[in-house]
Formats: C-alpha cells, sequence, structure tokens
C-alpha cells in the first residue's frame, strides 16, 4: 500500500508506441508515452519507471503488461492481450460501449463488448499493412508530411478521391499518379483515409456492429480517421479522452480488479 | 511403465523412452504378416524422428503415455513404412482427394496397401521447410493454393513415398486444389483413376439412384484394381477388411467420446487429431492401426476410469478443419484449453460399414451419410451437435487460405455459429517460417482463450 492506496501499472507494449499508467482504483496518476524502438522490454521498463517517477513511487502493487511486445516485459505480474485490455479501458471511460475500434501501428481490430467490459467477439486485420496506423504514416510520408499535417490537410478536403490498392506499395503509387494528375493534394490524403476506414468497417461488419461506438488507439487522434470511421460503419463514434492509453489502463485496471 | 499423464517434450521423451523395456521396442512392428522384417520396429521418442527431419517435434509437446508413443511411431514411420511395403512387393494405391471411403475396398484386395497423399500437407510443417511448396510452385501450383500443393512437390521429388501402382482422383463435388494436383500427377505418368463424387445435398431425395450412381462407380474402380493387383475381388475378403475398419472407426468413436469427457482432460488433442486421420488410409498397415488404437484407447479409457488427465485445461473446445500446424493445438493447450470435438471434413471415414449385403451398396451408403455429401449447413449441424454433446465452450476454426473446402465455407459457419451465440475464432493458418504472421495467429488465440475465460467465469459467478 502507498499514500494512495492500492496502486496497480498497466504498460501496453505497442509497435509504434510504449504506453504506462499507474491507477490507483479511482482515477489515473500518471501516463508516459515512449517511442518502443527496437528493445520493446526497455521501452516498457522506461515508460513503467517515468511514470512512476513523476508520481514519487518506486513500486506498485501488481503490473499487467499488454500489447505486441508484452512477452518481452519480464518485470510483468501478468500479460493480456490488446483486445482484453482496450475492452477493459473503453468500458470504464465510455460504459455504453457496444463496438470498439482500435487502429494501432501494425493492426487494427474491432471488438463487440457484452456490457460489462467483456469480449464478446473479435476481428483483427493483421496480414498486411492496410487497415493500420502504418499504412496511413506511410502515405503522409510519400507526401513529405507528418502524420499530424496529413490528418488536418485530408480532413480539409470535400470530395476524397478512391484510392483502390490495399497494397501499401501500390497505394503509394497511385497517390503519386493521382497527384501528378494534378488531384488536389487534400482529396488525395482523405482518399487515403477513407480508403483505412472502409477496410476496417468491413472486417467490423461480420460482427453486426451497433451503437454505441469508440474508437481507440493512436490513430483515434486522427480527426479525418475519426469522421472516416464514423462515415464508413454508418454510426457516431465517441473517442475517449487519451484513446492511446485505453490499453494501458485496461490493462492497469485488470491489475487490481483481476478479469 | 504407467505414469501420471503429463504433456512432455521431446528431450523429456528422450529420457523416459530408457524406461521402456526392450523387449517391447523389438516386438512393436508394423507390417508383422512378413516373416524375417526386423527393419519393421516402429517404436522410438519423437527425438529419433526429429533427427530426420521432422524439426517441429522439437516445439511440440506429447502425451507421455506408451499408447501415445507408439502412435506417435506409427504415424511417423508411415512413410518409410510405403517404401518398406514397396520393397516387400505390396502394390500401392493412392486415393486422393476427400476418398476416405474408398479404402476399406482397397485394404480388401491381397498384398495391397493405400496411403493417401493430401496428408503431405503436414510435411512441411513438420518438416518447418519450404521444399515441397517450392516444388509445387515451379509446377504451377504457387501460394494461392491450398496446402495439399504439397503433396505434388512430394509426387515430383519421389522421396517421400514410392510411385504409386495407382493413384484414385476424384472429379465432382470435390477440392479444387487437389485436383490442380491430380491434373499435375496425370502429366507425370502416374497412372490415375478417376472416381466421381456425387454434388453435395443436405438432403439426399433419391437414395436409390445416388446409391445406384456410386455403386457404379465402386464397380468400375474394383475392377482397375484388380487389373492393378492381379487378383479377383473376392466378397469374402472384402466382408473381412469391413470387419476391420469397423473395429477401426468404433475404437476412434470411443476415443473421441473420452476426449469429451468431463473428467480432467486424457489426452492431447495432436494426439487424437492422429487417431482421427488414421481412418483415412489407415496409415498404410490397416491390421497395425487396429492394435495401435486399441492400445491408446485402453489407454485413455483407464485414465478416464481412474480420473486422471491433465490439470489446468478448463475452456473446451471444438476444433473446426484440422490444422496443417499442430502447435496451434498446442499453443491451446497451453492456455487452460483442450478439443472435445472436431469437424476435420472427414466423415467420410466415420459411418460404421454394413456387414451385410452387396459390397458396393455398403460403401455407397456410408459415403452418402457423411458430411462431404452435405452441404455446410450440415457441417453446422455435426459442429452444433459437438458443442452440446460436449458441453464445449467455443469453436477454433482454422481455414486454409486457397482450399476450396475452407474460403467458402468459413464465413458461413461463423455466422451460423453467431446466430446461435456460439463464441467462434476462425483464422487462416500460416505457412511455416513466416513468423511476423504466425505471431498474429497466436495473439488472437490468446484474445479468444481469454474472453471465453472471461465467459465462463461470469456465468459461473
Amino acid at each position: 500500500m502507498t499514500a494512495f492506496g492500492k496502486v496497480t501499472a498497466g504498460v501496453d507494449i505497442g509497435s509504434r508506441t510504449t504506453k504506462a499508467i499507474i491507477w490507483d482504483g479511482a482515477k489515473v496518476l500518471c501516463r508516459a508515452l515512449i517511442s518502443t524502438g527496437w528493445t520493446p522490454e526497455i521501452s516498457a521498463d522506461s515508460a513503467l519507471r517515468q511514470a512512476l517517477e513523476s508520481v514519487g513511487l518506486k513500486k506498485v502493487e501488481r503490473t499487467v503488461v499488454t500489447g505486441y511486445g508484452r512477452v518481452t516485459a519480464s518485470f510483468a505480474d501478468e500479460t493480456i492481450t490488446e483486445i482484453t485490455a482496450h475492452a477493459r479501458g473503453v468500458a470504464h471511460l465510455l460504459p455504453e460501449t457496444h463496438t470498439l475500434i482500435d487502429i494501432g501501428g501494425q493492426d487494427s481490430k474491432a471488438i463487440i463488448l457484452n456490457g460489462d467490459g467483456m469480449v464478446q467477439d473479435f476481428a483483427m486485420n493483421d496480414r498486411c499493412a492496410a487497415g493500420s496506423g502504418k499504412f496511413l504514416e506511410f502515405l503522409a510520408h510519400s507526401m513529405g508530411l507528418s502524420v499530424e499535417a496529413f490528418s488536418q490537410l485530408a480532413y480539409m478536403s470535400r470530395s476524397p478521391v478512391q484510392i483502390s490498392s490495399i497494397c501499401t506499395v501500390f497505394a503509394e503509387s497511385e497517390v503519386l499518379s493521382l497527384l501528378a494528375e494534378g488531384v488536389a493534394r487534400e482529396d488525395v490524403a482523405n482518399g487515403v483515409h477513407r480508403s483505412i476506414a472502409r477496410r476496417v468497417a468491413q472486417m467490423a461488419q461480420s460482427l453486426h456492429p451497433r451503437s454505441p461506438a469508440a474508437f481507440t488507439g493512436g490513430v483515434a487522434l486522427n480527426v479525418c480517421m475519426v469522421r472516416e470511421m464514423s462515415a464508413a460503419l454508418d454510426m457516431q463514434i465517441q473517442v475517449p479522452e487519451w484513446p492511446e492509453f485505453t490499453g494501458a489502463l485496461g490493462a492497469a485496471i485488470i491489475a487490481r480488479e483481476g478479469w | 511403465m504407467k505414469p501420471k499423464p503429463l504433456q512432455i517434450d521431446y528431450r523429456e521423451w528422450h529420457q523416459l523412452f530408457k524406461q521402456v523395456p526392450d523387449q517391447q521396442v523389438e516386438t512393436t512392428r508394423y507390417y508383422r504378416q512378413l516373416d524375417d522384417a526386423p527393419w519393421s520396429q516402429y517404436l522410438f521418442p519423437p527425438s529419433t524422428h526429429a533427427v530426420y527431419g521432422n524439426r517441429l517435434l522439437r516445439k511440440l509437446h506429447f502425451d507421455n503415455s506408451p499408447a501415445a508413443l507408439r502412435l506417435w511411431g506409427f504415424v511417423l514411420s508411415e512413410g518409410e513404412r510405403i517404401f518398406r511395403a514397396r520393397q516387400a512387393g505390396m502394390k500401392i494405391i493412392a486415393p486422393m482427394g476427400d476418398l476416405g471411403c474408398v479404402t476399406p475396398l482397397i485394404y480388401s484386395f491381397p498384398n495391397t496397401i493405400a496411403f493417401y497423399p493430401d496428408c503431405l500437407w503436414w510435411t512441411p510443417f513438420l518438416m518447418e521447410s519450404h521444399v515441397l511448396f517450392d516444388d509445387a510452385a515451379e509446377l504451377g501450383l504457387g501460394e494461392d493454393s491450398c496446402f495439399v500443393r504439397a503433396a505434388l512437390g512430394a509426387f515430383f521429388k519421389q522421396a517421400y513415398f514410392p510411385k504409386p501402382d495407382l493413384c484414385i482422383g476424384t472429379v465432382g463435388a470435390t477440392c479444387d486444389d487437389m485436383a490442380a494436383v491430380m491434373s499435375e500427377v496425370d502429366r507425370m505418368e502416374i497412372p490415375i483413376y478417376y472416381f466421381e463424387l456425387p454434388p453435395r445435398s443436405d438432403v439426399v431425395s433419391d437414395q436409390t439412384r445416388w446409391v445406384n450412381f456410386l455403386g457404379v462407380q465402386y464397380g468400375a474402380l474394383t475392377s482397375r484394381l484388380e487389373e492393378v493387383t492381379g487378383a479377383a475381388f473376392s466378397v469374402e475378403r472384402f466382408r473381412a477388411a469391413v470387419l476391420k475398419v469397423n473395429r477401426l472407426r468404433r475404437l476412434i468413436a470411443e476415443i473421441k467420446k473420452y476426449a469429451a469427457s468431463l473428467g480432467p482432460n486424457p489426452m492431447g488433442a495432436v494426439e487424437m487429431m492422429n487417431v482421427e486421420f488414421a481412418a483415412l488410409s489407415y496409415y498404410g498397415d490397416l491390421d497395425e492401426c487396429v492394435e495401435v488404437l486399441q492400445d491408446f484407447k485402453d489407454c485413455v479409457q483407464s485414465r478416464a476410469a481412474a480420473g486422471e488427465g491433465y490439470r489446468g485445461q478448463e475452456l473446451r473446445i471444438v476444433w473446426v478443419t484440422p490444422p496443417a500446424d499442430p502447435l496451434l493445438m498446442n499453443y491451446v493447450e497451453e492456455l487452460g484449453g483442450r478439443v472435445v470435438g472436431s469437424e476435420y471434413v472427414i466423415n467420410q471415414t466415420t459411418p460404421i460399414l454394413k456387414e451385410e449385403g452387396d459390397p458396393f451398396t455398403i460403401l455407397a451408403e456410408a459415403q452418402l451419410a457423411a458430411s462431404l455429401a452435405g452441404s455446410t449447413a450440415f457441417r453446422v449441424k455435426l459442429i452444433l451437435e459437438q458443442l452440446k454433446s460436449a458441453g464445449a465452450d467455443g469453436v477454433i476454426i482454422s481455414g486454409i487460405f486457397g482450399s476450396s473446402h475452407c474460403p467458402y465455407e468459413t464465413i458461413p459457419i461463423v455466422e451460423a455459429l453467431r446466430k446461435q451465440n456460439v463464441p467462434v475464432l476462425s483464422f487462416d493458418v500460416v505457412a511455416p517460417g513466416k513468423m511476423r504472421l504466425q505471431s498474429q495467429i497466436y495473439n488472437r488465440i490468446e484474445a479468444f482463450m481469454e474472453s471465453l475465460r472471461a465467459r465462463k467465469r461470469r456465468h459461473a459467478g
């Protein structure tokens, strides 16, 4: 026990970033986010230490680790998949959620929740980069933009073009061809977002999604993607505060309450 | 030697094997009808087979009973056995493409054995090698085809089994990829007889018509087998074969019943899969196969009676479509699951054959009762029946990209199960060596098992 009571930690080792959260059972005491890089375990350890130091703690009661790099975290008391972690996290943040979309760096997921924070069903796209944050990042860089600038540019579009290639390499040449033909940059950028959203929505449709829907993961910070995802699913989508920390929060809650 | 039930790795079996009496090793042989055949011993630990190239055995977990050791030894010695059969002058018949239903007929000919080239699809996984896939690709069957394309590579290599005296291919409602393999095999000047399968239908409205249709097929096949073996078909020998096949099929059904028992799990999922696939061609030796399964059945029966089994496997799974990668089953077990039912698209090998009557009618009627003669809805019905009878928690469908049985059937099966509120996970098995994709499949299995566990706790609480 600490001055905060029983405190737990959740660490989400994603393919792009590693997130850590310290949780006291009622509120998030602090968050830390660092780039995962090539050494997931070191990144996870650093993120956790950074989070602990910011609230003056040396250790926590239990730590649950999630994300693709979870198997590397020797300090974990337990590991869980990001599917369970995101479901638990969003159930705390947006308890009414029935359908959850999580687009991460290397995959995307549609998760159906049963009303008490448990996974009823899920689908994943993980066979190629299409439908992932990596696809977005690659094409943003092809246009010489950061992901943030790419998103803002796309958001201004009113007549997005259709990007038909789902292979990242072919999509890049399609984007460059469209730009060479003189299509507006914002319409091309929006087309890329729409292509991802439609692909993820197609995957989600197999699960018969219903409102309310939520969107988590780092890509949920992208306003254009939220708009396109909402249109593709034909339902309003809520984005929790700090969507990129949802998995880490779920892990921290599970560390305290079990699952 | 009767150790407490455990799943152990190849190193542990290597140690445990020292306790197996020499006399047992020496007397455990295939082709017992042959005198002076010291080469037919097959009771060896998995490490022996790993040395001969089945590298996956270094990662798998095996049941620790002598009966399971015998089962594994018998399964893994099949390739060698077929070469020995050729050496001993036996005729080798290779039914392909969903034809497990014709093997009772093949074994009714003297000095004749069957093997099933489709099962070569496990070889690239067991050997952790792309060689057979690469050879198939050079012959035109690439990654967009089912893993059975490995059989084509093996026909080309001529190192995995001897050239059969006759292949029996299928036309009609059969696997497209296997049909492609067969057409290439035809060009290799390997004799093929084509057997026509009836259309798939739920309700056989005109049973007599289709029994007659299949009766003609079996009649023509019998004539071809007479030519190849040089022996006349004998009703007496056929009945003798049917009696043995029925004993084998009953043993499989009984073992499967123990897999679904309510007590601790008495056997591994991969061992159960080995048992079920014995029904296709009896791993090239019907007599010994029956004895191997009898031994295994006695083992699981005694475990069940004593309430013994593996601990900590609480999540009950029905597995649909056999996984080409057996490690996936081990992983489910590692995560606290056990396979209590299966639908491996080989139901043409399960019906008990009538022991009296016209031979071709007996075979035709059994074939029509199998799921391959039914629609996807029929498969769903079989899955749901097993779910209910085994009290299963969920279904795993391990599809195969490119297989005509799987891409067309997985989605409707998933939809039908979801409508019944049955938790279901489906994925395509990944070819060996594709590490990133394999880890994603493992992630999905883990998430599925977590969701089943949470669901179970909720229902219990």
